[in-house]
């Protein structure tokens, strides 16, 4: 397997009123093609602010992010969009579809961003909601839907161009826990198609069920890695 | 472009209300606009067909038949200029009496029963002369309509103690001289050999007129070369007045043109007004999107594209409402155009150029993108996970001064509440009370202007009139006998008298009106606005036209014509002058007596003693010299243009005034949806729903405040202004100016009324939701 996340000696600070805040320090890591992994750690660690990082949201003091091959701290600003666009799928805690578009045009939006066609948007379209098991909602608005049918939405919105990483910021972190049980259950039906996967999650059980490795974080630094699989099951059976 | 498209349409779909009123203002503005380029584009279009309909004449010119036999001025149409010529006609003033209320004066010509091949007419009623009936009169549609005047109706002519009756066989419209009352004497047609007829056979009519078409008459340069060669060929001093079609066109196309530079002017403003409306409506879409653009960026919207989904939803408003106001201009600009077409009989055309089609939506277009690109643009450069992670842009935090002042003045707190937040957003109360200040100044000019007008109305001498009645003698009274019976008449104080007279700017073919004032001319208080009135025997007094035109300043001298002799007066003063473009002057009547000592005054001008019933004492002097005088009660009223005018600032005002009040609705509307979890606390915690009114309804009226104290000044200012551009237009000289203090004070209540009821439904609307419903709103 060829890495496809490589970060390196990257820092970020936070410049608030008066203070400055250290988010990461010294962040080193790799995620291989294919690979599914959890970042977990207390809040305020550095996950989220990692993560953006690693979507080219956000640019680093210090460091080299290079995500399929390019390094984007050396990208402008709308040479960022259209790598997001072309190669990043995000998927949000609260979902974020925009309010006034229905479902299809919530999941049709990035793809019509790029060079395809708008048949070929919407074929990819019907197919992923068809996949996602909410075909029958694509006219719907997302305030017609529940937590779980939003962020099936958002999936198949983060897919619709075939990323190369799809990265999730808490995605059951607003569900109840069948409806958080069933988008980790996506993400894993996701990662066994090849899809390369990195979450920041709470939910230990999600990062042990289903992730290839846990990476933690904790004041700003990776404290420590581990192979979900060394990790033993818990016996809680919440989701929290 | 895709993704674009439908985001601005969700979004347009989702702020329908906004959008909606976006469009309202934008297509007010628009026909505002349109209207206004509508009718400067057509205004000579009924004056130039109906020009060519008639074969109008480019030139006519006056000779003193006395100088000058009818041979040689009929030989002038030889000369290498003239295309065609037409004439000498005898003409003559000829004051009539019209019915028992009313006389005035006619300019008679006399004509063959053909009608002449220059300056044909349009019988709008009856027929022309016919050969054999002396008693035959064909007059001006526009001064018949004036006395109600029909074909078959009787006159009589006052030129001598027989006093001829005439009887009208039919009325006319032409193009030789401008539209009557705005250009006097109107103009009537008699058979040439009758006309002498109706004067004693010891002072026959001696004026003569000739019709010029000449090959080059395209500007007045043109015209002043064949009126220098007709000059050329005919003693000196034989010419006693002439006048362009060029001028024609002026006078007849200037009352529809009057009321345009206003709505220039206010267009403009709505423009910006309209500009203003859109950023603050984009400038709320996008705090209230605030997350949605970091989705946006998140998902792949690059900055130009994010700029573009705002830029997009508003051009296409635009686009919309260009059309439709430039259909509603098409409507509109007739009823201004109608005017002139009427006057010279034309059909009214609105010509559809789509050039100007496409450059008014071009400038309405480039508008909207400009007051929409500042704020889209800022959204365009908000940071993506600022965005995505606050979900909101906070609004300013510090404390409010005027909270705390409302505070210490110990006002309801839902007064202080308002006042709190009225500037919590800085640039929408920016946006919010420049709206409303233009609503307010136009408002201010609107009643500075009916104030202005009022004002002349009420002081004649405001407008360079200073006497109470004019009495105007024809030629069958002497002097002699008119100053005898006005001494004799009690009720009249005193008077002066006046001769009038045209003559040559000395070296140019132009003339001015020169008015020779006598009798008790120090009993009446002539005022100048520049200079001082006639003291030395060579002083004169003149117009504002007259020193612009010639290139003139107080102290400078004058030099004209009087037969055939030169006079060189010295210019002492500039006096306000509404007739003649401002080209007249006033000389003393001895002054004149030294180059014409045969004149004698033609007109009297009376202060009458207090309480003097005007119309008996008019109807006395005229029984008393038998009808062979004409008194004006110079009671004034408003001229058609001017109620044009004020009928146009009213539209505009309440135009503006929408626009204003479509402004709080909006900023209103935003501001309480922002804080609607604010609002959820407030009432959780005790605020009643009248309250939360008060206090929504308390922002708006503070904006309002500060509206006002910019907008009052700015608008009297405006109004000295836009009025003294109006005053040069037609070189009158400086208008004083006048305020209504009633007007104000109204306005304000008024104002205020307008913001509440603008701030109504949002306030109502905050005050009326659930409070569990609003704490749960994000």
């Amino acid at each position: 397997m060829s890495a496809i996340v490589e970060v390196s000696g990257v820092y970020k600070t936070y410049r608030g009123e008066g203070e400055q805040v250290a988010a990461l320090q010294d962040i080193h890591l790799t995620v291989q093609q294919g690979e599914f992994v959890a970042i977990m750690g207390p809040s305020g660690s550095g996950k989220s602010t990692l993560l953006h990082l690693l979507g080219g949201l956000d640019r680093p003091d210090r460091g080299q992010i290079v995500i399929a091959g390019t390094d984007l701290t050396k990208l402008n600003e709308t040479q960022l969009a259209l790598f997001r666009r072309d190669h990043i799928g995000f998927v949000f805690q609260f979902f974020n579809l925009i309010a006034n578009l229905s479902v299809a045009d919530n999941v049709e939006l990035p793809g019509l961003l790029g060079v395809r066609s708008s048949a070929e948007v919407t074929r990819r379209r019907a197919e992923l909601l068809g996949i996602l098991g909410i075909s029958e909602k694509a006219r719907a608005l997302p305030g017609q839907l529940s937590g779980g049918q939003r962020q099936r939405a958002a999936i198949a919105r983060a897919l619709i161009n075939t990323p190369a990483l799809l990265l999730g910021d808490e995605p059951t972190g607003n569900l109840d826990s069948k409806s958080g049980a069933e988008v980790a259950q996506l993400f894993r039906q996701l990662h066994q198609a090849g899809q390369t996967i990195i979450i920041v999650t709470h939910d230990p059980q999600l990062a042990s069920a289903y992730a290839d490795r846990i990476v933690r974080i904790a004041d700003g630094r990776l404290s420590f890695q581990q192979d979900s699989a060394s990790i033993p099951p818990t016996a809680s059976a919440s989701g929290a | 472009m895709r993704a674009i498209f439908r985001k601005a349409r969700a979004d347009l779909w989702q702020r329908r209300l906004q959008s909606l009123l976006t469009l309202l203002i934008l297509w007010i503005t628009m026909s505002m606009g349109a209207t206004a380029a509508l009718v400067l584009a057509n205004t000579n279009q009924p004056f130039e067909h109906a020009f060519a309909q008639f074969n109008g004449p480019h030139l006519v010119v006056d000779f003193d038949g006395k100088q000058v036999s009818d041979a040689a001025l009929a030989d002038l149409a030889n000369l290498p200029e003239i295309a065609a010529a037409e004439g000498p006609f005898i003409t003559a003033d000829v004051p009539v009496r019209l019915n028992s209320q009313s006389k005035d004066d006619l300019m008679v010509v006399g004509s063959s029963p053909e009608q002449p091949n220059i300056g044909h007419l349009d019988i709008t009623a009856g027929h022309f002369l016919s050969a054999g009936d002396s008693g035959a009169i064909v007059i001006n549609q526009a001064f018949a309509d004036r006395y109600h005047l029909q074909v078959g109706d009787t006159i009589q002519a006052l030129t001598s103690p027989a006093k001829p009756r005439l009887h009208i066989v039919g009325l006319e419209l032409d193009v030789d001289q401008g539209n009557f009352p705005n250009w006097f004497p109107a103009r009537a047609y008699m058979l040439a050999e009758a006309l002498p007829t109706l004067f004693p056979a010891a002072s026959p009519p001696t004026d003569r007129q000739m019709l010029f078409r000449l090959h080059h008459a395209d500007d007045e340069t043109q015209v002043d070369e064949a009126l220098k060669d007709i000059t050329a060929h005919v003693p000196s001093g034989a010419i006693t007045f002439s006048y362009s079609w060029l001028l024609v066109q002026q006078v007849v196309t200037t009352a529809a043109q009057f009321p345009v530079i206003f709505l220039i002017a206010f267009s403009i403003f709505a423009l910006f007004a309209s500009g203003l409306i859109i950023a603050n409506v984009i400038g709320g879409a996008v705090l209230a999107q605030f997350r949605e653009i970091g989705i946006l960026k998140a998902i792949g919207f690059r900055r130009g594209q994010i700029l573009w989904c705002y830029l997009l939803q508003m051009l296409l408003l635009g686009l919309l409402a260009g059309i439709a106001g430039f259909v509603t201009g098409i409507l509109l600009a007739p009823l201004l155009l109608n005017q002139v077409a009427r006057l010279v009989a034309s059909p009214v055309t609105v010509s559809l150029s789509p050039i100007l089609l496409f450059f008014l939506l071009l400038l309405l277009e480039l508008l909207v993108a400009l007051f929409t690109c500042v704020p889209a643009w800022r959204a365009s450069r908000i940071p993506a996970v600022r965005a995505i992670t606050t979900g909101f842009s906070q609004p300013r935090q510090k404390p409010s001064w005027l909270g705390i002042l409302a505070a210490r003045l110990k006002l309801p707190r839902s007064i202080v509440l308002g006042a709190k937040e009225s500037f919590a957003r800085r640039g929408r109360a920016a946006l919010t009370i420049i709206s409303l200040a233009l609503g307010i100044i136009t408002a201010v000019f609107a009643l500075g202007l009916n104030s202005t007008i009022a004002a002349f109305q009420a002081n004649p001498s405001l407008s360079g009139i200073y006497a109470d009645m004019a009495v105007t003698r024809g030629p069958a009274f002497s002097d002699e006998q008119t100053q005898m019976l006005l001494k004799a008449t009690p009720q009249i104080v005193t008077y002066y008298t006046q001769y009038q007279t045209d003559v040559h700017v000395q070296g140019t073919n132009q003339q001015i009106t020169l008015y020779a004032r006598g009798g008790n001319t120090a009993a009446f208080p002539f005022a100048v606005q520049q200079g001082h009135w006639l003291q030395g025997p060579d002083d004169i007094v003149v117009g504002s036209g007259i020193l612009s035109s010639y290139d003139l300043h107080i102290g400078d001298p004058l030099r004209v014509r009087i037969a055939n002799q030169t006079a060189t007066f010295q210019i002492v003063g500039q006096m306000i002058d509404f007739n003649n473009f401002g080209e007249e002057g006033v000389i003393s009547f001895p002054t004149l007596l030294r180059y014409l000592p045969q004149a004698s005054p033609d007109s009297y001008w009376l202060r009458l003693k207090p309480g003097t019933d005007k119309l008996a004492l008019q109807k006395q002097l005229e029984t008393q010299s038998d009808d062979l005088l004409t008194v004006d009660t110079l009671d004034t009223q408003a001229a058609g243009p001017l109620v044009i005018l004020q009928i146009t600032m009213l539209v505009l005002s309440l135009a503006l005034t929408v626009i204003a009040a479509l402004s709080v609705f909006n900023t209103t509307l935003l501001d309480t949806r922002e804080h609607y979890q604010d609002i959820g606390i407030l009432k959780a915690i005790g605020l009643t729903p009248r309250q939360v009114s008060i206090m929504v309804s308390s922002s708006a009226t503070v904006l309002l405040v500060v509206a006002l104290v910019i907008g009052i000044p700015l608008g009297m200012l405006l109004t000295n202004v836009l009025i003294n551009v109006l005053a040069a237009s037609i070189q009158a000289g400086t208008i004083p100016t006048s305020t209504s203090i009633v007007g104000l004070v109204i306005l304000l209540p008024v104002a205020w009324i307008v913001v509440l009821l603008a701030s109504y439904l949002p306030s109502r609307r905050a005050a009326r939701l659930p409070v569990a419903e609003i704490l749960r709103y994000q």
